[in-house]
């Protein structure tokens, strides 16, 4: 009895400080008109835009992104040299201190890849981004035609 | 010191820019360059000799033979690239569509122009998959491939540039590209280059006025 509470106790413990990890995170992170191209319906791969903001005093680290609704999700950059466009992939995307990265056309963006269904404007896509760490932050991702107009 | 330095910056600066505006105005009463001012005001423009384009073959999206005739007697926006790039490619054919809209506004504008998307990747991209790439983007959209030959048959004697990478003998690898937008006048010349980032307004603008210059230029 005394060891099943005890159990329950630590079970508990850790639910509570995995919760309040991603809480942390989520306060520490701000993520921001998170949307993602709408394509041509036999697209393979699409791309994710989104601004995130690193509201701490420390540097942090995305290492990681996934999605239920693509096989796979890559960070990768477009680069732009000699009128060339290069596509670079990253395993990670540092965050200085109370600093922001914009994932834009033609810069950063979120490599989407093999969509399980296909996707209209106005649709809403989960993504997951990890951080060095381990928190996870959720993210919903619009589907649209055309970037927002803050963007 | 520092002002010092500054102004002698700024005065050298200011004695070549007057130097250059001689030169242009000199240039201009001479006739060099014709309408001197306007063609080096247009970005883009590569005047007074814009290369010709020479034969090459490709397929469009229906599979009917698209050649050096096929640009004749019209105004072509080129753009290479290929359908499994979800960055750049999408990001120029939207531009592409808005530069359509735009056009098809101005009523005074002949519709002499077509819009192309030529595939760098040969292997993937079928006639059917660019048919529906590009159709998705705009009903007119012409979508160009072929084999390997056919399509270096245009890419060599524009200059433009593909190169596969972290092909690891999956269907994954991606494509480095000439990112930039041809621009070739209905003699099947090369009149401009737009570089990246691409700009619907500006483009429409650029081209208007590349245009009216190329047409008095004749």
């Amino acid at each position: 009895m005394t060891m099943q509470t005890r159990t329950l106790q630590v079970l508990l413990g850790s639910v509570m400080l995995a919760i309040s990890l991603n809480s942390l995170a989520e306060c520490a992170i701000k993520i921001q008109n998170a949307w993602i191209r709408e394509g041509p319906p036999t697209a393979t791969v699409l791309a994710a835009y989104l601004e995130v903001e690193n509201l701490t005093n420390t540097t942090l680290k995305l290492i990681g992104t996934e999605s239920p609704s693509f096989e796979r999700v890559e960070i990768h950059r477009t680069e732009m040299k000699n009128g060339i466009a290069t596509m670079h992939r990253y395993d990670s995307v540092i965050l200085a201190p109370n600093s922001q990265v914009i994932f834009s056309p033609g810069d950063y963006h979120l490599m989407l890849i093999g969509p399980k269904g296909p996707l209209h404007a106005g649709d809403t896509v989960k993504l997951e981004l990890t951080f060095d760490g381990g928190s996870t932050i959720p993210v919903t991702a619009t589907v649209r035609k055309a970037p927002p107009h803050n963007q | 010191m520092v002002s010092r330095r500054s102004i002698t910056v700024a005065t050298v600066a200011g004695g070549l820019v007057a130097l250059g505006m001689g030169l242009g105005v000199f240039l201009s009463v001479q006739g060099i360059i014709p309408r001197g001012a306007d063609a080096q005001r247009i970005e883009g423009l590569l005047w007074p000799n814009p290369k010709r384009v020479e034969a090459f073959t490709l397929i469009d999206q229906n599979g009917a033979v698209f050649d050096l005739e096929s640009l004749k007697g019209k105004w072509s926006f080129v753009f290479f690239g290929y359908t499994h790039c979800p960055d750049v490619c999408p990001v120029t054919l939207t531009v592409f569509n808005a530069v359509h809209d735009k056009l098809a506004e101005h009523p005074s504008l002949s519709d002499d122009y077509q819009f192309i998307f030529v595939s760098v990747d040969p292997e993937r991209d079928t006639p059917d998959k660019l048919r529906s790439y590009v159709s998705y983007f705009n009903k007119t959209f012409i979508g160009l491939g072929g084999t390997e030959q056919q399509v270096a048959s245009l890419t060599g004697q524009l200059g433009v540039l593909h190169v596969r990478t972290e092909a690891n003998g999956s269907q994954d690898y991606l494509v480095d590209h000439t990112a930039s937008v041809f621009l070739i006048d209905p003699l099947a010349r090369l009149v401009a280059i737009f570089s990246q980032p691409q700009e619907a307004e500006q483009m429409a603008s650029r081209y208007v006025d590349i245009r009216h210059f190329v047409e008095a230029n004749i």
